[in-house]
């Protein structure tokens, strides 16, 4: 089944060299001329970590191949770009035609969808939707115009190549002067690289969906708790999530156990550096390119005034930490006030590893990491549970991304009764939601949600409450609002759906292959009702239109092309289906969309 | 940013003409409003593919007015009966395109050799209890083997073929063959069960066999992982086996024959790969107890074991 190599699926290297990666990082051609040896000796020197490529201009070259590179100590294949992982930055300009000849020199077929773009649906880049594919030797042009500026990627649809190399970053400038300002511009490409084959991490998860967590609920965890805060206590905590059989601790699929996590394919060793002198305007363009990881990005020292979500201008708001969901992209400004190296520091939401970057007047230098934050677990608003005690969990969200961190900061003990005590009952408030109801009888579904939370100012598991500024869907706001005023003509209701224990994941209970498209009426403005009925966030994208997020009074907050929809939560975004076609509309977690998370829109 | 729930429905009733005229000129594609031209979103489709049909279900203004005042709070969004009908375009069917390479009905498998130890008892040898599967999502094959080898005897020897389908979120039903071999003459079953994690994580097995000659037997076997730490794993295991007629051939009494309490202590090096050692205590009861103590055998039998646990 894992036909082509098996090799690295044991996780046997020393954990700090496998988390921290080497000090060179990959990313830069012809690295696969050096042995892992003589890259190991170089791991006390620290030299400039090597940036993507950046490619500018209406045409381009891009030939797929899987170039050997060393993240972790050990040669390994990937799939390259031009030789590249990250593949090259595109450097495109509103208003234009580009042309890209992709040459795939794999031996199995390939693809590059360019996430975020509106095009013809020919050219998006699905095989099997919007094409068929590039056969190994073969070469297809894509050729479309520029319609929008901002910060997107591009990444492989084919498989699994996107873990093993196949991202990039897309930079568009606007065919008018920028309305943003800065003197500095960087991209910071987020990803995650495992040594191990990514389709014998999949066949692992079926085998044993938890393998790669190790923050499960140990008995050593119970004796301290019930020491600390008493017996009772202490199995009021486990009980529910005991009898729902959930792991409490569930944040992700894939972990440090087995990633490396990278900034522009540089290990946290590394160090890729971003230059800047003391008082420029650094826009700093944050882009998920990882497989399976949400990060949490924040500069300590720094504040980030975000002026764009997924490509598209947003009023500024500034903040101290953002979650990027997987195929998210953020443009923050930052200021740095003194003369002195910062950390672009990027957790992993599971906290099992980070990435990390610095931004420094010159290169060489680094200023301290932070310590990750604890492996607290989700909590009762994760899993949905009584709307009254999710509104007051809303509340204290509220709080969070209020300006008043000293507040925040005494309401922490508070916080800890709902987010440590998990789903303990809390006293003096309605009972919780019965498990019953809960439970469902459908193998693909392990849990429902009955009352669904509609909050968009809740920063999600393991940020609340932390303290700092952490930017929400609440805060953030489109330039010139929506698009199409007009209001819905139809709902389209979505359940995100799984069962952890057997790794299934579907939208209603149904695999891909088990459903049929959903149609869109070319032209008509649709409302999606995405519910969360797992206990995982899912980053939740619709190809060749974006949606507009709705705030609970109903009107139009942010235009986006990913949308994270947290556990136990639910959003609503209408679409306008102008771009006719086939789509594929999916959760962007690419362990999740390949086990079936995943359709097929058609807009006629 | 909210509009009045008038000039709304307003919109709305231009938006529904506009449909509407869309109907009438089936051929032509219903071309919406077009967006502000300023905006970077607007968007110029490359290719206007015509509805096959351009049937609009019937929609009622009044219905749909009411619908525009909706999500006031934060509640859940309740679903709106006029709101959720099937596109017009749903008998569009877009044309086949080769090379989709989702694969998410693939074929995986796992052969877990959940014990292969040595013991250490009044009569030394080993042990191995081992389960494989191969299938999909819902259905799988499952094959399950157990025996030890003491004092050069192969005892409680089984070989199980069953089909495992998914009929709950945690719980499988199993339908399939036991053979049993080792001393005494073979025997075949057909075994039904279920197979699952019950509330608490407590991983359940629980087989009914019928053989020939009007032999029935149960078998149950629970277990639990308790992680001491992310590593070091302490599994206790029951397992009892009852028959409904005696087998005295092989041992066998009518009843409850015999159960096995076993604890494992078992250190993770990966998830895939753990030594362990542990202690099994194995007793016979009723009839089958009686029938080896009269072959000069003990009913209790107390073994120190140390092994692997590990899946393929």
């Amino acid at each position: 089944m894992n036909s082509t190599f098996r090799r690295g699926s044991v996780i046997d290297v020393s954990r700090r060299r496998f988390v921290q990666g080497l000090s060179v990082g990959a990313g830069a051609a012809g690295l696969g001329l050096f042995s892992p040896r003589q890259l190991l000796a170089a791991d006390s020197v620290v030299p400039a970590p090597p940036t993507p490529m950046v490619l500018s201009g209406a045409a381009f070259d891009l030939t797929i191949g899987d170039t050997p590179m060393n993240f972790t100590g050990r040669l390994q294949p990937t799939t390259s770009v031009n030789g590249s992982v990250p593949a090259p930055t595109l450097h495109w300009r509103e208003a234009t035609v580009v042309t890209l000849r992709v040459h795939n020199r794999l031996p199995t077929s390939s693809s590059i969808h360019w996430h975020g773009l509106l095009l013809p649906f020919q050219m998006d880049g699905v095989p099997g939707i919007s094409f068929p594919g590039i056969a190994p030797g073969e070469t297809f042009t894509y050729r479309f115009p520029i319609r929008q500026s901002g910060t997107y990627w591009y990444h492989s649809h084919t498989r699994f190549q996107e873990q093993t190399g196949l991202y990039g970053a897309i930079v568009i400038d606007p065919a008018e002067a920028d309305p943003i300002q800065a003197d500095r511009d960087h991209v910071v490409l987020l990803s995650d690289w495992t040594d191990q084959n990514p389709e014998h991490v999949f066949a692992t998860l079926k085998q044993m969906s938890d393998y790669y967590n190790y923050q499960l609920p140990t008995a050593a965890q119970f004796a301290r708790d019930a020491r600390t805060n008493g017996l009772r206590a202490a199995l009021d905590k486990r009980r529910r999530w005991n009898r729902m059989r959930m792991i409490p601790t569930d944040l992700g699929d894939v972990s440090g156990a087995t990633y490396t996590y990278l900034i522009n394919g540089a290990s946290p060793a590394a160090n890729w550096t971003a230059l800047a002198k003391t008082g420029e305007r650094v826009r700093l363009r944050l882009i998920n390119g990882s497989s399976s990881t949400f990060f949490d990005v924040r500069i300590p020292g720094l504040k980030m005034t975000v002026v764009s979500a997924d490509g598209q201008r947003v009023e500024p708001v500034t903040v101290e930490e953002i979650r990027l969901g997987v195929a998210e992209t953020y443009d923050v400004i930052v200021q740095p006030p003194e003369d002195r190296p910062y950390t672009i520091f990027a957790q992993s939401m599971d906290r099992s590893g980070y990435a990390r970057a610095t931004l420094a007047p010159r290169a060489g230098m680094q200023a301290e990491v932070p310590e990750l934050d604890p492996k607290t677990w989700l909590s009762m608003t994760d899993m949905g549970m009584s709307n009254r005690q999710m509104d007051m969990t809303g509340q204290h969200a509220a709080h969070g991304s209020s300006q008043d961190m000293g507040a925040m900061q005494g309401m922490h003990d508070m916080k800890g009764m709902n987010d440590t005590n998990g789903m303990g009952e809390v006293p003096g408030m309605s009972a919780p939601m019965s498990i019953k109801d809960m439970q469902s009888t459908d193998p693909a579904i392990d849990m429902r949600i009955m009352h669904p939370s509609r909050a968009l100012d809740d920063p999600g598991p393991r940020l609340r409450g932390n303290g700092r500024r952490v930017l929400t869907y609440a805060d953030l706001h489109t330039v010139g609002g929506a698009t199409d005023q007009r209001a819905a003509m139809r709902e389209i209701h979505l359940r995100l759906t799984g069962n952890m224990q057997r790794f299934i994941w579907g939208f209603d209970g149904k695999k891909f292959s088990q459903a049929e498209p959903i149609h869109f009426d070319h032209g008509e403005r649709l409302r999606i009702v995405l519910t969360n009925d797992t206990m995982m966030a899912h980053p939740i994208h619709l190809h060749g239109m974006f949606g507009e997020l709705e705030a609970s009074d109903g009107h139009v907050l942010v235009r986006k092309h990913t949308f994270v929809v947290q556990p136990g939560k639910q959003l609503s975004y209408l679409v306008t289906a102008d771009n006719p076609g086939q789509w594929a509309y999916h959760c962007h977690l690419l362990y999740h969309m390949e086990a079936g998370m995943f359709r097929e829109v058609v807009v006629a | 940013m909210s509009t009045p729930p008038k000039a709304q429905s307003k919109r709305l009733v231009a938006a529904i003409a506009l449909i509407g005229s869309a109907a009438v000129h089936a051929e032509q594609p219903a071309v919406s409003t077009p967006p502000p031209a300023s905006s970077p979103m607007t968007a110029t489709p490359a290719r206007a593919m015509a509805p096959e049909s351009a049937e609009q279900p019937s929609m009622n203004p009044e219905d749909m007015k009411g619908s525009m005042q909706m999500m006031p709070d934060s509640s859940a969004h309740a679903p709106d009966a006029s709101l959720e009908r099937p596109a017009a375009s749903e008998r569009y069917k877009p044309p086949a395109m080769p090379g989709m390479d989702m694969d998410d009905a693939s074929i995986q498998h796992r052969v877990f050799i959940e014990n292969l130890e040595a013991v250490n008892s009044a009569r030394n040898g080993g042990a191995w209890d081992a389960q494989a599967w191969v299938g999909g999502d819902f259905n799988k094959l499952w094959l399950k083997s157990e025996s030890s080898r003491l004092a050069e005897r192969t005892e409680g020897a089984k070989l199980e073929a069953l089909w495992a389908h998914a009929i709950r979120p945690f719980w499988d039903f199993q339908l399939g063959a036991r053979h049993d071999f080792g001393a005494g003459p073979a025997r075949v079953w057909g075994a039904l069960g279920i197979q699952g994690i019950a509330p608490y994580w407590f991983d359940v097995e629980a087989t009914a066999y019928a053989g020939d000659a009007g032999r029935t037997a149960a078998r149950l076997k629970v277990e639990y992982d308790l992680y001491l730490t992310q590593r070091w794993v302490l599994k206790p295991e029951v397992e009892l086996n009852a028959y409904g007629r005696a087998d005295p051939q092989r041992q066998i009494g009518s009843g409850l024959s015999d159960g096995q309490f076993e604890l494992r202590l078992r250190y993770e090096s990966t998830r895939r790969f753990a030594p362990y050692v542990g202690f099994v205590w194995d007793r016979k009861f009723g009839a089958t107890a009686t029938m080896a103590r009269s072959n000069g055998d003990s009913a209790i039998d107390h073994r120190l074991v140390g092994g692997l646990q590990f899946f393929l």
